[in-house]
């Protein structure tokens, strides 16, 4: 993507903004919806402010589409209330529409148009006004990098070029809220990194976005908040620190640590004396590796490895990290994101 | 809508399968009855034999011979060895011209006649007159082999059975003339009884009951129209099912779009329509001039059929696309093989075929009402069969009634907006 244009707002400095805007760009209220006897969404409720990156993230079949889709009025739903900008939404809320960007997870191109005539195809459907268009047109294929592929049919395009044409045809008509439904499915690192720079730009230019994935990493990355659900229930809201600090876990510490794999009674006395240290929650060895989960703390590791060189384990290669949306996924449920 | 139109349009153009089918195959198909059907008229047809005629003394002398032979060439051609032409004999030809039997070439005798039809191949035989004035023929080696090769020489087996008759019919007019001038000379005072004699006996005759001259494979060739506008039911099928969201990504982006599906639905039908009506206009012009196939020079009623044959077709196509809990590969297989049951029925494929479609028609004439091929069919065969254009209105109210239908029920499902599942 062309990612020239700077982004002049942080996170923070946008949240910030967006407190003293009334109106939600969207609000859902306790929304059921059930598939026969499954229920796929339990009483979620989503609240997304104007301008910001809302992340929806769950595992597959956690309801995340479901909920978009209802939410689009495409699918019905068993009982509660959707509205986008204040106005109630369904199937011929035409003007709300207009105002409505969709890049669907699956590629929804014509495979017998060229990216031109099928990124103006779907412009047409929302703009009438044919030199607007074709402007508009212009400023979508410059904006997603197509301009050397314009006559190409999408046949001809890779798996990353034909995501962009895919987000092309959804951004055109410049919408103020567009849904992405996991753009990044199956898309090389680098177009993954140009998809959300994108995204980044298109929210830095006035555009609220709705973010689906099961990629915790890009959703930490883009998004302003985060809304975790499962089994169509929301788990936890929040920014990417608001949910970290959720749990108890503020760092993992991974201790290479092979001497401890043959003496039993070694191993033992080390594990207890690292958790008497009082940052540490929880220490397990698996294989050759030592894992001491902390509490947040400035000397974690300092502590740790004195702990060790008192108990004469020596160690090999050590690693911090700091928690990541799967520990609060899975501290939260009970089961690892990508399960 | 207009968008929508031209996009439609541009996509069936481009989709190279729904071009073979309904482009290229028809033309395909076309080619292949030319080849098998293409002899069939012509084996009919009176074709003009080249025959010596050994114009010697027996045959000058025989004015009744001379008068046959010059009745069954377009110019007579008068012997130099005889001092008269004869007058032609007046043949009603009908619609059959006698006239473009024979082409003759005179020869002074029977050995040269052997000659030139052992030397010259087109030369099929060679007529001779006897002593009693009776006329003979005589076909050469290379006429009896090809004679059943109806390939190369269509018209010739029946061109020579023409000729036979005449012969036989003149020798045993001859005959009996000769026996009763011999028995009883003073009945020929009996005008009664000559006026008898000189009449032609009552063969066969060609009568025209319907509006142009019946063409037996011109059903096929009609049936195959029928076909293809069946086939061109893809069209709208692919048009509905790319708008309909539970059906295809595409169609959830479009039933996101502010505009009405009405809209977006009569934008693809109009394009598939006339992608329809272009397709079998291109399979109709190809029919008519280079299969020689007629539509009785009613070209405006041609040309209605095709509009209303491709309207119906659409309509269908509509309502076969807006079907409920079916995929839309499984629909665009529906629609190929509805085409292809159908076009059975309406007798596309062979002889067997146009007898149960002609069983169809005489014993449950409900279901060849219902047949959309079918009534296609008899939209063609209206215009060329029937003086009144009657029967071709009824056909065209026929198909109309069903796309209305087809329409009204489809509306029904494509009313929904909103799914259970997507």
């Amino acid at each position: 993507m062309n990612t020239t244009a700077p982004i002049p707002t942080s996170a923070a400095q946008r949240t910030a903004q967006r407190t003293a805007q009334p109106t939600p760009a969207i609000r859902v209220t306790e929304l059921v919806k059930h598939y026969g006897d499954n229920l796929a969404l339990d009483y979620l409720s989503m609240e997304v402010r104007r301008d910001e990156i809302y992340g929806l993230l769950g595992p597959n079949g956690s309801g995340k589409t479901t909920a978009i889709n209802c939410i689009l009025g495409l699918l019905t739903y068993d009982s509660g209330e959707i509205r986008i900008f204040g106005e109630p939404m369904g199937p011929t809320s035409y003007d709300l529409k207009r105002r409505i960007g969709v890049v669907p997870q699956d590629i929804a191109v014509f495979n017998e148009l060229t990216v031109e005539e099928n990124i103006s195809y779907f412009c047409s459907l929302y703009v009438a006004d044919r030199a607007r268009r074709t402007g508009l047109v212009d400023e979508a294929i410059a904006f997603v990098g197509l301009d050397d592929y314009r006559t190409y049919r999408p046949r001809k395009l890779s798996g990353g070029l034909l995501r962009r044409l895919n987000i092309a045809c959804g951004i055109v008509h410049k919408p103020e809220l567009i849904f992405f439904d996991e753009p990044t499915v199956a898309v090389d690192p680098q177009s993954r990194n140009a998809i959300l720079e994108g995204i980044e730009q298109l929210n830095a230019q006035g555009s609220t976005i709705v973010y689906t994935s099961h990629y915790m990493e890009e959703v930490e990355q883009i998004c302003d908040r985060i809304q975790i659900i499962d089994h169509g229930r929301q788990i936890a809201l929040g920014t990417a620190d608001e949910l970290k600090r959720m749990i108890d876990v503020g760092e993992r510490i991974s201790i290479e640590a092979p001497s401890l794999t043959g003496g039993d009674d070694t191993r033992a006395r080390t594990i207890a004396a690292l958790r008497d240290l009082p940052a540490v929650h929880d220490v397990a060895f698996e294989q050759d590796t030592l894992t001491v989960s902390c509490v947040q703390g400035a000397h974690n590791l300092i502590d740790v490895l004195q702990a060790l060189r008192q108990a004469d384990v020596p160690v090999g290669h050590v690693s911090s990290h700091t928690p990541t949306l799967n520990d609060v996924f899975l501290a939260l449920t009970g089961t690892d994101l990508r399960d | 809508m207009w968008s929508t139109f031209l996009t439609t349009l541009r996509i069936n153009l481009r989709e190279k399968s729904s071009l073979f089918w309904l482009f290229c195959f028809p033309i395909l198909l076309s080619t292949m009855f030319l080849g098998m059907f293409g002899n069939l008229s012509a084996t009919y047809e009176v074709t003009t034999m080249r025959f010596a005629m050994v114009a010697n003394g027996d045959y000058c002398k025989s004015e009744g011979a001379q008068q046959l032979v010059a009745a069954m060439q377009r110019t007579p051609v008068t012997p130099q060895t005889c001092d008269t032409a004869p007058d032609a004999m007046d043949v009603d030809s009908g619609v059959t011209d006698l006239r473009d039997l024979l082409d003759v070439t005179p020869v002074d005798s029977t050995a040269e006649a052997t000659d030139l039809i052992n030397t010259d191949t087109d030369v099929r035989g060679f007529l001779t007159v006897d002593g009693d004035g009776l006329l003979h023929m005589t076909i050469s080696r290379a006429t009896v082999s090809s004679v059943n090769d109806t390939m190369s020489t269509p018209g010739l087996p029946v061109s020579l059975s023409i000729l036979d008759g005449a012969i036989g019919m003149f020798n045993r007019q001859a005959l009996t003339v000769a026996q009763i001038m011999t028995s009883d000379p003073a009945v020929f005072t009996n005008e009664v009884f000559t006026a008898a004699v000189q009449e032609a006996p009552g063969f066969t005759r060609q009568v025209r009951l319907t509006n142009f001259k019946p063409d037996e494979s011109a059903r096929y060739y009609y049936a195959l129209l029928a076909m293809t506008a069946l086939m061109a039911m893809t069209f709208a099928v692919t048009t509905v099912c790319s708008a309909q969201a539970n059906l295809s990504a595409l169609g959830m982006r479009r039933s996101l779009a502010p505009l009405t599906r009405l809209r977006q639905l009569m934008g693809g039908f109009l394009a598939s329509w006339l992608c329809t009506f272009c397709s079998l206009l291109v399979a109709l012009l190809y029919i008519h001039f280079v299969c020689r196939i007629s539509f009785g020079g009613r070209w405006a009623a041609t040309l209605l059929a095709i509009v209303v044959a491709s309207f119906a077709s659409n309509a269908l196509g509509t309502l076969l696309g807006s079907l409920p809990k079916l995929t839309a590969g499984t629909k665009i297989g529906l629609t190929t093989a509805f085409s292809c049951a159908l076009s059975l029925l309406s007798g596309l494929y062979g002889s067997g075929a146009m007898a149960l479609s002609d069983w169809i028609q005489r014993n449950a004439p409900v279901v060849a009402t219902i047949n959309p091929t079918q009534q296609v069919t008899n939209l063609f065969y209206d215009i060329l069969y029937y003086d009144s254009y009657a029967p071709f209105f009824r056909t065209v109210g026929i198909l109309l009634t069903m796309a209305v239908l087809a329409l009204a029920l489809a509306t029904v499902f494509l009313r929904r907006q909103r799914y259970a599942h997507l």
